[in-house]
């Protein structure tokens, strides 16, 4: 198959995320975080095309992550054990480089701890 | 290379997620105390997990034919040793990649009882979170209400051998709110508890029920009340000052316990005067989310209700002022901190007093914030030679977003202290800095994430600070205790979701407990 995606994604990463749409301030979990946007697990998933702002605390000491992103696709879920999940596809829009500089730092030490696994020799 | 460490530095559910994402076959085995365990992964997905706990729940189904039930049930064995594997703090773990399945697996022949397809850990991780959270956001309202109790006199130490039920004082209690939710939900745990409670919504109101109330059980009536209500007059808002006041016209002795969102120095000097035996802070951080707020007010009701024991049993038996302890020596420090972390063993309420009682004999000033949302709001502060009330009026109208305090988001982050050298701006502007030089921030951490920050200076003399690994390590004993007593909460709500007609989901989620427990 070929791979048609832009950004490679690096699920299935589990971050708490709180994210704000209006004035509605609510919270998620971000996973399958990718250059280009994420995953946003989150009951009741608001519509196709609604700006949501985020903010993640990236793990590995790497800090905090805000960004204002898009929805770009909705997930309903299937239920527990369907392996669907609930949630919306976000698209980010303008990263300021302070936000670009910690993804890219929490993408770098992603793929290094997964090369890792790769790396190793069968026993 | 090899994908190994230790669970201090990588916590479980990352190192889940890593493998995971790898897409590959092998074991994750993970050793430590009180727990160790293994998980099977073939393509990424999740096999069979089992734990110190589990595993002979996990070897009787090896040995039967995996029918839907079967299969039902080793999902729920394997939910509940990754819940108990991620809670693990310290230890180490060793992803060992594999090219097919090991036909032998934690003892067991692994090729009769493993799922077929396994399932996707995203689905599990995703669930484990929000556990993990909600035990947070659970352990944080403990800290915000039950720990904001200031008591204005003294009063007896309270142990779990001398509490008398509020059943046996049988007391009788006036709750005075003009919010009708707090009204309701503390009305509520006081009547459950088996008092008598009456209830008014403002002062007149309740001035009107007072003198009935005291011709009938003027021995066992307990007022509590809130301090910011209109006053009779309608032209002032400390509606509950002018209450207590004209309560002491008619009875002296009636204990007081006052309800206050925050109160200025002043208005805690009145209520000092009128005898007010306590003063309890109500939750502020919620009020704008009605399901959260409720839940905060629930926990504080709990908290009154345990408080207004000691009152009651405190005014009618009047107890001699503890001493103050002198400052220690090494020797003496090592004792205390040794008498303070058995004190921790117990489910845990006073914890914040209990730390700052700790930090008060490191430090000239120790004030503890709470994490939430990216911010944090001061809870509790101790300063050496400042009363304790000045201090928290001070702490609790100090909250910040973290991410412009550098040092405390640092903490946040990293999960571990930060030590503030001289020569660097002072920390927080908002706390007077008077003669500190440095400064020290320790996360207190509870399921590896940061729950408080306590902050610690010597501003009165300027003195460096000392070696404070005693102080650090208290503070990990005091986010486990936070965890227990988390537990504890969980095993109560348990309790009464379960009937005793239905044992079956019951015993199938307190063996493991139960085990681990021996």
């Amino acid at each position: 198959m070929i791979e048609k995606r832009i950004h490679p994604r690096f699920g299935p990463l589990v971050i708490k995320t709180a994210f704000t749409v209006g004035s509605d301030r609510r919270e998620g979990y971000l996973t399958n975080v990718s250059a280009g946007g994420a995953f946003l697990a989150v009951d009741d998933p608001p519509p196709l095309g609604t700006e949501v702002e985020i903010r993640a605390i990236l793990p590995w000491r790497i800090g905090e992550l805000r960004a204002m992103t898009r929805v770009a696709w909705r997930s309903k879920g299937g239920g527990r054990g369907s392996g669907k999940i609930s949630g919306v596809g976000l698209a980010f829009e303008e990263l300021d480089p302070e936000a670009k500089e910690l993804l890219d730092a929490y993408l770098e030490k992603f793929t290094e701890l997964a090369a890792r696994i790769e790396e190793l020799h069968e026993g | 290379m090899a994908l190994n460490g230790r669970l201090e530095d990588m916590n479980l559910l990352e190192i889940l997620q890593i493998v995971a994402f790898s897409k590959k076959t092998g074991t994750l085995e993970v050793r430590a105390q009180p727990a160790s365990g293994s998980i099977l992964f073939r393509s990424g997905r999740l096999l069979c997990a089992l734990s110190s706990s589990t595993a002979a729940a996990v070897r009787e189904l090896a040995g039967k034919p995996l029918d839907p039930a079967g299969q039902a049930d080793l999902e729920s064995q394997i939910g509940i040793s990754l819940r108990e594997l991620v809670a693990l703090r310290e230890g180490r773990f060793e992803f060992r990649l594999c090219r097919s399945l090991p036909v032998q697996w934690g003892g067991l022949d692994a090729s009769s009882f493993l799922l077929a397809d396994g399932v996707d850990p995203q689905e599990i991780l995703l669930g484990l979170a929000r556990e993990i959270d909600e035990a947070r956001r659970d352990t944080a309202r403990l800290l915000e209400t039950a720990d904001a109790l200031e008591e204005v006199e003294p009063a007896a130490a309270s142990s779990d051998e001398g509490t008398v039920s509020l059943t046996e004082l049988g007391l009788s209690v006036l709750v005075v709110d003009d919010e009708p939710l707090v009204v309701q939900i503390v009305s509520q745990e006081l009547d459950d508890a088996g008092c008598l409670v009456v209830s008014a919504s403002g002062t007149e109101e309740a001035v009107e029920l007072i003198p009935a109330l005291l011709s009938r059980a003027k021995s066992s009536l307990v007022v509590v009340t809130d301090a910011g209500m209109p006053t009779s007059t309608g032209d002032g808002f400390d509606g509950g000052l002018e209450l207590i006041e004209r309560l002491r016209k008619l009875d002296a002795t009636v204990p007081v316990l006052l309800m206050a969102e925050s109160l200025s120095t002043d208005a805690r000097a009145r209520a000092r005067r009128l005898g007010v035996q306590k003063i309890a802070f109500k939750p502020t951080l919620t009020k704008l989310d009605p399901e959260e707020y409720g839940a905060d007010l629930r926990s504080f009701a709990r908290a009154l209700r345990r408080e207004l024991s000691d009152i009651a049993v405190v005014t009618r038996d009047p107890p001699t002022a503890a001493p103050e302890e002198p400052s220690l020596n090494h020797e003496a420090i090592f004792d205390f901190l040794k008498t303070m972390t058995d004190q921790l063993a117990a489910p845990a309420t006073g914890i914040t007093r209990m730390i700052l009682r700790v930090a008060s004999k490191y430090v000239e000033r120790a004030v503890l914030f709470l994490v939430k949302d990216g911010r944090a709001c001061g809870l509790a502060g101790v300063h050496h030679g400042r009363p304790t009330a000045e201090v928290i009026d001070e702490v609790r109208a100090i909250a910040f977003e973290l991410q412009h305090v550098q040092p405390f988001a640092e903490v946040v982050y990293s999960r571990s202290p930060v030590r503030v050298t001289e020569g660097r701006e002072p920390v927080l502007a908002a706390l007077d800095p008077g003669r500190s030089r440095e400064q020290a921030l320790f996360p207190l951490l509870h399921n590896h994430e940061v729950l408080a920050v306590l902050y610690c200076d010597n501003p009165t003399t300027g003195a460096p600070l000392s070696k404070l690994t005693g102080l650090s390590l208290f503070l990990v004993q005091a986010g486990m205790a936070l965890e227990n007593a988390s537990l504890h909460r969980r095993l109560q709500s348990m309790e009464s979701r379960y009937s005793l007609e239905d044992q079956g989901p019951l015993t199938q989620e307190l063996t493991p407990i139960v085990r681990n427990g021996r």
